[in-house]
């Protein structure tokens, strides 16, 4: 069955045919939500939602072959949704460096070494949400510019625009991360640069 | 950027991505919540949303509302009267006028008693509106000036803290497009919202705030950057005029570690203080204390029942405080199972001693809890569809079933006495504010709106 089969049937009511989505979609759609919320718990409930949305809402969807990036913007949507979530009350999950695992990737990719990996990753999670969001879906998910504009909701060129700016931000990160820290005292004065409150 | 660069960023976002797989049981979950089976959001609320261009403006903006009285009815509009306080400080701005009626969305729930507290919400507009209200059963008015908390949205980061209906300050951070540092804009009151008064401090790196005052006088901010490579930058600040000027604590040593994700911040007195943590990688709780205003801190040392001190991590949780009375909540998380204890104190926090843990199933990665005093404690379940709730400041518990689950998309539970609460929740891309009058068993949406 290819993808077009299988969404039509979903359309018809087979809920059978969630599992042959699943197995397409549903592990790289709870990591990009983990990327978006940096959180397991936010992550795991934006994807089940998103899965019950499509379950929901498929019969709307006009052109079945256009099901990826529809079911990413779910995934998106959620993912932000719980984001928000996540900034007032859960904390962001990580791995200390020491705790990295590079059996993720190829030979070749693994070759990078952990600690431009880690400059990488504390760089990505420094963007805003916006940039953020774009280097994800760019980067990890995978999605041409025009399925981005789709998942996102926002013309072809913002996401160009967008996606130019994120790289610059990017860059800037990493450099500004790899600059000696300026000496200070006890190592705080050079995160806050004004001591004192003014009225 | 050329293409190593991009396979680079690939890697490490798969290597980041790795930390996380599909629950086993995944599919079984979406068709239960698809066929309403497992405790989900309840499609109830859902006939309650607003429009596309309402919920947009909607993250837009900031407002602050005292509240009168509880207002917990219908799901029909209920409309405050205007604004009536006017007043001036040194940022004081008179709310008299608007025109606004709007829904508001709750960011931030603090009821006092059943009838009077304090919220922080967003108005489908793009500007700063303050409300101030008498008591009133659904009497919602203006307690802020316009642009209170500058370029303040629904990804700002804030904290709060309300001694009485009077006297109240929230911090909030903020980022200027194109700008490399964040303002945190201090404000505060003294006259129930009349007027405020602002102070401002930068932070290159705001992942949350916290703050904490004792008295009129006496309070902390402690900032906590974003964590990156397991660590999170805790920096402290304190003011002893009420708000008006901050200093940074400065350590020479035993600083907070920057190891450990802050749940919370509480000062017992000027002196007095711990900061709780989330610290998967230590064998300890992760609750520091310091005996000198912040300036040093250590390490609490607390008994751990046998049971947990293998295979399992603790969570800590900050202490609430009546008198000398006191306790605080711990996780301790295992493979499958979370357990919940309280541990107590009669002496002020100089001694602490455990009670029995339960097995409570509640997220891992953050309680959602509430104490109304040292004795009353709610803890939110997992799903939103149990409490876990104890009077006796967790020496016994009981589960309450939620006759219509709340969903797991709480954001805050703040609990008045044991039969009163309220509830924040995240629903479809916005927030709902929920209340119960029967001890967590059934809850009703809280329509705020203000005019």
């Amino acid at each position: 069955l290819n993808e077009i089969d299988v969404v039509r049937r979903l359309q018809a009511g087979d809920r059978s045919a969630l599992s042959l989505v699943s197995s397409t979609y549903a592990e790289a759609a709870i990591r990009t939500a983990f990327l978006i919320t940096r959180n397991r718990a936010a992550a795991e409930d934006a994807v089940q939602d998103a899965f019950v949305q499509v379950i929901r809402s498929v019969s709307t969807l006009r052109d079945p072959a256009s099901f990826r990036p529809w079911f990413y913007r779910i995934v998106v949507n959620a993912s932000k949704r719980l984001a928000r979530n996540s900034n007032r009350s859960l904390p962001f999950d990580f791995t200390t460096h020491d705790q990295i695992d590079l059996s993720a990737l190829s030979p070749d990719e693994a070759a990078i070494g952990t600690e431009e990996i880690d400059s990488l990753r504390l760089a990505v999670a420094e963007l805003n949400a916006a940039h953020r969001e774009v280097i994800i879906l760019r980067y990890y998910t995978g999605l041409p510019e025009e399925e981005m504009a789709v998942a996102l909701g926002v013309p072809i060129g913002t996401i160009k625009s967008r996606l130019h700016r994120a790289r610059e931000a990017l860059h800037e990160r990493l450099e500004s991360n790899t600059k000696p820290p300026i000496p200070a005292g006890d190592g705080r004065a050079d995160r806050m640069q004004e001591p004192e409150g003014v009225e | 950027m050329i293409m190593t660069e991009e396979r680079k960023i690939k890697a490490a976002l798969k290597v980041e991505a790795s930390q996380i797989r599909l629950p086993s049981d995944f599919l079984e979950r979406v068709n239960r919540q698809a066929d309403g089976v497992a405790p989900v959001r309840p499609s109830l609320w859902s006939r309650l949303r607003l429009g596309p261009k309402v919920e947009l403006a909607a993250a837009c903006l900031l407002l602050i509302g005292l509240v009168g009285l509880a207002a917990v009815r219908n799901l029909n509009h209920m409309q405050a009267p205007a604004g009536s306080d006017n007043g001036s400080g040194p940022h004081g701005v008179a709310s008299k006028d608007p025109t606004i009626d709007s829904q508001v969305h709750v960011q931030f729930v603090k009821m006092l008693t059943e009838k009077t507290g304090w919220l922080l919400g967003q108005v489908a507009e793009n500007k700063g509106v303050v409300l101030n209200s008498e008591a009133g059963d659904s009497q919602w008015s203006k307690a802020s000036p316009e642009q209170l908390l500058p370029d303040f949205n629904a990804d700002s980061t804030f904290s709060e803290h309300f001694l009485d209906d009077k006297i109240g300050w929230i911090a909030a951070s903020s980022r200027k497009q194109g700008a490399s540092t964040d303002t945190i804009t201090i404000a505060r009151t003294t006259d129930a919202g009349r007027t405020w008064a602002k102070a401002t401090l930068s932070s290159s790196d705001t992942g949350k705030l916290f703050l904490q005052f004792t008295d009129p006088q006496h309070g902390w901010l402690l900032i906590a950057s974003t964590p990156s490579a397991g660590l999170m930058q805790k920096t402290l600040y304190v003011t002893k005029n009420g708000g008006a000027t901050w200093n940074p604590v400065v350590s020479q040593d035993k600083a907070l570690p920057a190891s450990g994700f802050v749940t919370g911040m509480q000062f017992r007195d000027s002196m007095v203080g711990w900061v709780s943590m989330l610290y998967r990688d230590t064998a300890d709780i992760p609750l520091y204390r310091t005996q000198d205003g912040g300036i040093t801190w250590q390490l609490e040392k607390l008994p751990i029942p046998p049971t947990y001190q293998k295979n399992h991590y603790a969570n800590a949780y900050p202490p609430s405080f009546d008198g000398k009375r006191g306790m605080f909540l711990v996780q301790f998380v295992g493979a499958d199972k979370v357990f919940l204890a309280a541990y107590q104190t009669a002496d002020g926090g100089t001694s602490w001693k455990s009670t029995t843990p339960i097995a409570a199933q509640t997220p891992r990665s953050g309680l959602i809890s509430s104490i109304s005093n040292a004795l009353n404690i709610w803890v939110m379940g997992e799903n939103g569809d149990k409490l876990f709730v104890s009077n006796d400041a967790g020496q016994t518990w009981n589960t309450v079933t939620i006759s219509s689950p709340v969903g797991s998309s709480v954001i805050e539970l703040n609990v008045v006495s044991d039969k009163v609460g309220w509830l924040l929740r995240s629903s479809d891309g916005h927030t709902e504010l929920l209340r119960t009058n029967d001890s967590g068993h059934s809850w009703v949406l809280v329509n705020v709106a203000v005019k």
